[in-house]
Order: C-alpha cells, then sequence, then structure tokens
C-alpha cells in the first residue's frame, strides 16, 4: 500500500506521527518537532504524558499509560502490561489505519511498538531514534525496532556500534 | 541556609526520599515525591510541582533521579546536581546516564544508600563545593532530514 495515499480524514496534508512514551521520551518529542524547520502541518504527537504541552500547528493526542505497569516486576503488573499491549495494539491499528500517516517518527519505550508494526504492515515509514539516556548499550525496544524501522538513529556517538545501520544525528 | 530540590520526576522513588529526609539545620528541602508511599517527615514535600522549572533556579542544588529529561534540562542550565539513578525500577534504564554523566564530571553521581549513610549536610556541602564540567552536547542535526524523508 503506498504511503503517499491521502490519509483518510481527507485532508491532502501529509500527516507524520510522532510516537513516544511519558517524560524524557515525550520531551524528546516536543524537542523534535521544535528543531525542524519544516511546514509542521500535519505533524500529529501520540505520548502518554499527560502533561505536555504543544505548539498549537501540531495536534496532541494523550493516550492511556501503558509503561506504568512496566516500572515494577510483579505477576500483576505483568497480567495488566500484557493486556493492555493488546489493547494497545487494537487501537493503534485503527488509529493508523484512519489517520494514514506518510510517516512515523517513534522514541519509545513499548508503547511505539504497536504503531510501528501497524505502520510497517501497511507500508508506512519508521524512522526510530534511540533514546538519549544510552550510551553503550540498546534499550529493548530498540532491539525491536532494528527490525521494524526503515531507519535508526542515534544521539550518542558511543551506541552507534550496538547497532549495524544505526545513524548518529546530535543531542535533542 | 542551603535550599536544596529533590526531584523524582513521574516515578515513585522512596528510597531516595527516606534517605535525604533527615533533620537538618543547615538545608533546607522542597521533596517533590510523585507518587512514592514515603511521606517526608522533616522537610516541605509535594507530589508534583508546577512549573519546576521555575523552581530550579530558586534553590542552590538539586537532587534529581536520573531521568533523562530532568538531567538534560538540569545541565543546560548549569545547575549545581547530584543524580541518582532509581534503582527501585525494574529496568535499571538510568544507570547509563548516570554513568555517563559521573564519567564527564557533570554532575555528582550518588545512590540513595550513599545519600543514606553520608548525610544530607554533608551532600549540601559537596553539591556546592564539587567542581563541574560545563555541560555541552552537539545539536540534534537531523529533523528535517528524517521529516522530508517520511515525507518524500
Amino acid at each position: 500500500m503506498s504511503s503517499s495515499l491521502q490519509n483518510r480524514t481527507g485532508d491532502s496534508d501529509q500527516v507524520v506521527v510522532f510516537v513516544a512514551g511519558e517524560g524524557g521520551h515525550a520531551a524528546q518529542a516536543l524537542r523534535f518537532v521544535a528543531k525542524t524547520t519544516l511546514p509542521r502541518k500535519g505533524f500529529v504527537i501520540v505520548t502518554e504524558a499527560p502533561d505536555v504541552s504543544v505548539p498549537c500547528d501540531v495536534e496532541l493526542n494523550v493516550w492511556r499509560n501503558l509503561s506504568r505497569h512496566s516500572k515494577y516486576r510483579s505477576l500483576r503488573n505483568t497480567i495488566f502490561f500484557l493486556l493492555e499491549l493488546c489493547w494497545l495494539f487494537a487501537k493503534s491499528g485503527v488509529f493508523i489505519w484512519k489517520r494514514r500517516p506518510v510517516g512515523i517518527v517513534a522514541f519509545g519505550p513499548a508503547f511505539c511498538i504497536p504503531f510501528c508494526v501497524w505502520a510497517k504492515v501497511l507500508g508506512i515509514r519508521v524512522v526510530y531514534i534511540e533514546t538519549w539516556s544510552k550510551f553503550y548499550t540498546r534499550t529493548k525496544t530498540g532491539s525491536i525496532m532494528q527490525h521494524i524501522a526503515n531507519r535508526i538513529y542515534v544521539q550518542n556517538r558511543t551506541i552507534c556500534k550496538a547497532y549495524k545501520n544505526a545513524r548518529y544525528g546530535g543531542t535533542l | 541556609m542551603i535550599h536544596g530540590l529533590v526531584t523524582v520526576g513521574t516515578t515513585p522513588f522512596d528510597s531516595l526520599i527516606k534517605s535525604v529526609d533527615k533533620p537538618s539545620s543547615i538545608v533546607r528541602l522542597c521533596i517533590q515525591t510523585a507518587a512514592s508511599q514515603y511521606c517526608p517527615q522533616n522537610h516541605e514535600f509535594k507530589r508534583y510541582i508546577q512549573d519546576i522549572e521555575s523552581v530550579y533556579d530558586d534553590v542552590d542544588f538539586i537532587i534529581a533521579h536520573a531521568g533523562a529529561g530532568t538531567v538534560y534540562k538540569l545541565l543546560e542550565r548549569g545547575k549545581r546536581i547530584v543524580v541518582v539513578p532509581n534503582l527501585d525500577r525494574s529496568d535499571h534504564h538510568q544507570s547509563e546516564l548516570a554513568e555517563y554523566v559521573r564519567e564527564q564530571r557533570f554532575a555528582i553521581v550518588m545512590s540513595s544508600e550513599q545519600i543514606d549513610s553520608i548525610g544530607i549536610d554533608c551532600i549540601a556541602m559537596m553539591a556546592m563545593e564539587f567542581s563541574y564540567e560545563p555541560y555541552s552536547k552537539e545539536e540534534f542535526f537531523v529533523a528535517d532530514e528524517i521529516v522530508r524523508f517520511l515525507r518524500s
């Protein structure tokens, strides 16, 4: 399926979806948007962070927080995490189908994976940006995303050797 | 009196909050606890602080979890920081950033246990006297390249 198809909201602007968890992940997405000098019409940020504010020309979607179940290991948290991950897969599939973006920029953590899987299935380009807090080893999300993303960028030169084809892009 | 801020971001960090919550005649702390269960007895505390960035400028030093959003913001402001990786979390993803700022001497890095044993008065003095290296970074330069790639 061509990624250049119009999105299903009816307008012809090319939608780019930025997917980020909470905390530093959301902060990176916001900094990315602020860094670009290109028109931001069609930019959509999907995040777990409830307390972010975005420029008026950027659309914000705050979703339920999946990451809260993965911070502390317990049987209960694992069960809830898996259940919410299933729900997220379904909801993100509907979202991607409806919005039909031309591309996705993912900032981690696991929250972003379902969006990227659907994008891959639909032939939509995916860029993964490894978190700025990793210097020596890949994140678990990064290990999965290197099989999904069309491009991977890292923010610290020291971590380049942890990926086969990562590009260094400076630090957000 | 030395004024300090303790911030744990959005994630509970009980071991840090317990370790700093000691009576002191020279240090006054404001502790941001998020959803931590322990409630400080000896210092002012808040779950969340609206506009925390303005508080950064009002204090002499900051004890912060090693969350990247917090640490980078503080480094960019040139603040005196004691970074404490949150090992209460199962993912331990804050360890690498803590190691990096320790190696570069951008901040003091300690564990909650070390803070507990050294004491908040001594930590405050260390934070005030430490010789911090100025933080610098190579700015992100591929934002436009990525958007063009996706829209091409």
